[in-house]
């Protein structure tokens, strides 16, 4: 068969190959077709191509994944071989484009299936967690039509870069988004597999884009390995956060006031309380610091070290705090989480160590229990 | 975030045929920012705090040591944390019931190889995906074996929570070190 390494521009010796083992494995007598050679059949496939290419991008069916796999992998998909190629050789004979539509289009049914249950045994074999078997098939077939960069599999032979650079420009006519569509659609028609792996995909991707949301600093992040990283990183610095605090209210448990619980819930003030509570908050920074000295340097989280930052330059320089330090070490968390944290610790503080009304006065807002709001 | 497939059509198609398959409405996040949730929490936690000091009070006070003390006291915020979930999520479950049972669960002798479809290339490459979840559903209580959309659903109730809980605990511990700092105003009034 080397003559039919010459002449070919397109669509492949190695279909060639694989679909004349095909025959000899069935022993369709078709097989008789292949002494005339690459020539005959080119010629006619060729044309045929190029309609096939017509037809697929008007009815877009099934048939765009004939041709999107011609340009895939080989092994998989020879099963599936046989009923395309079949079909795509008795209207080499006849020459009939009709034909082939139906033909394809009858065959690509069934041979969709199959060729679904290759796509996502060779995505799973090949993508290694990639956002989805469908879609991995796609896009990898995308990145061999595109032509350039290595293909991801080494197995296939150099000459597939020939094929795929040509293909490229027939495939790009196929709009990528249809392709996804149109699976999806025949998908569901015939496969309930794909079916609930579609819809299970689509939840996995609406409950990411809610973490999205909610994971500060993921919104430049995509992917679902790095999106799943940041998560975990949030989840772990949340979890260190609670131990800290606990140790800290450990460390401040025994000198707890029965009163403490008239600051919460919305019950009267304690007047003692009251008069208690505004001298002593200006000392909490030091506290803070204190207590951050005591626990050590457990934390390295952003929380800690805004907290470190805030509390060295404002407790020994009070007169030299600006607004422009806390915002600063406000900006730098960029997060409403750290925010609301910090504006509780220290907003109480300034506000009361000053007298004056700063800026982050209005920020605390409805942060702080109302009962010492109406305390400043 | 290009991870979803499509637009319209068969996203909707999904959604529909997703909420016929299974009527649970996705749990709403807001609870866990409101003011009033913060502050039952808050009095909830300060209830637990209240006991826990009892405790270590009545208890050998040597025996106290700040280790076990905060271990404590940080079991006394979670349960109290999971408490306000009202047990709809499967952490808060996990750790309402789960506290005791987790110390003599843990001792597992090696993890069982998880035996997927039959599929032999996948086990040989365990995509990236999976390990992580599963370091995910390690880190949340209570998920160990949840598959990827459940677990992204807990995973989300519990990064709400767990940030009420830090606002509400730094509060608190805010509001307790300035009371339990009032008798030593003196030294700390130096610097300032």
């Amino acid at each position: 068969m080397q003559c039919l390494r010459t002449p070919l521009s397109d669509l492949s010796v190695l279909e060639r190959q694989r679909t004349r083992a095909e025959w000899q494995q069935q022993g369709q007598e078709q097989s008789d077709y292949h002494p005339y050679d690459a020539d005959f059949c080119m010629q006619n496939l060729l044309p045929v191509e190029t309609s096939f290419r017509a037809l697929h991008s008007c009815s877009g069916g099934g048939a765009n994944e004939n041709h999107g796999n011609v340009h895939g992998s080989n092994d998989c998909f020879s099963n599936a071989w046989p009923d395309i190629v079949s079909s795509m050789h008795c209207p080499v004979v006849g020459a009939a484009a009709s034909v082939e539509e139906t033909s394809v289009n009858a065959s690509s049914s069934s041979s969709s299936r199959k060729r679904k249950s290759e796509n996502t045994r060779r995505s799973k074999e090949n993508s290694g967690g990639s956002d989805g078997k469908d879609d991995s098939n796609c896009k990898r077939i995308k990145e061999e039509t595109g032509g350039g960069a290595a293909p991801p599999e080494a197995k296939r032979p150099n000459k597939r870069k020939e094929e795929s650079a040509d293909a490229s420009k027939e495939n790009d006519k196929a709009p990528k988004s249809d392709y996804i569509h149109v699976r999806a659609r025949r998908g569901q028609a015939t496969d309930s597999h794909s079916l609930a792996e579609r819809v299970r995909r689509e939840r996995i991707s609406q409950r990411m884009k809610y973490l999205q949301d909610l994971v500060p600093g993921c919104s430049k992040i995509t992917g679902k390995a790095g999106m799943l990283d940041e998560i975990i990183n949030y989840v772990q610095s949340l979890q260190r956060q609670v131990e800290f605090l606990s140790m800290k209210l450990a460390a401040v448990n025994p000198m707890m006031d029965i009163n403490i619980d008239s600051f919460f819930g919305g019950r009267e003030i304690n007047p003692t309380c009251k008069s208690g509570i505004i001298p002593m908050i200006g000392m909490s920074s030091e506290l803070l610091d204190q207590s951050y000295l005591q626990f050590g340097s457990l934390q390295h989280d952003m929380f800690m070290d805004s907290l470190d930052l805030l509390l060295r330059p404002n407790v020994n320089p009070p007169a030299a705090v600006s607004d422009t330090s806390l915002g600063s070490c406000l900006n730098v968390n960029g997060s409403s989480v750290w925010n609301t944290n910090l504006q509780n610790v220290y907003g109480v503080e300034f506000q009361l160590g000053r007298g004056t009304a700063l800026p982050f006065q209005s920020l605390q807002g409805n942060l702080l229990p109302n009962n010492l709001k109406m305390e400043m | 975030m290009t991870i979803s497939n499509g637009d319209g059509d068969s996203a909707a198609k999904d959604g529909r045929r997703e909420r016929k398959r299974k009527r649970r409405a996705e749990p709403s996040l807001v609870k866990w920012k409101t003011e009033g949730e913060q502050k039952t929490y808050s009095s909830k936690l300060i209830e637990a705090l209240r006991r826990v000091r009892r405790s270590s009070a009545t208890g050998a006070a040597s025996a106290a040591t700040d280790h076990s003390r905060s271990r404590a006291v940080r079991e006394a915020a979670d349960r109290a944390l999971a408490a306000a979930a009202r047990g709809r999520t499967r952490w808060s479950r996990a750790i309402l019931c789960g506290r005791t049972l987790k110390r003599r669960v843990l001792p597992r002798a090696g993890r069982p190889k998880p035996v997927g479809p039959a599929r032999a290339a996948e086990r040989s490459k365990p995509p990236a995906l999976k390990t992580k979840a599963r370091v995910l559903g390690r880190l949340v209580p209570g998920c160990r074996k949840l598959p990827l959309p459940s677990l992204l659903e807990e995973v989300s109730d519990y990064i709400a929570a767990l940030e009420m809980q830090i606002r509400a605990m730094s509060v608190i511990a805010e509001a307790l070190s300035a009371v339990g700092g009032a008798p030593s105003p003196a030294q700390t009034e130096g610097p300032m």
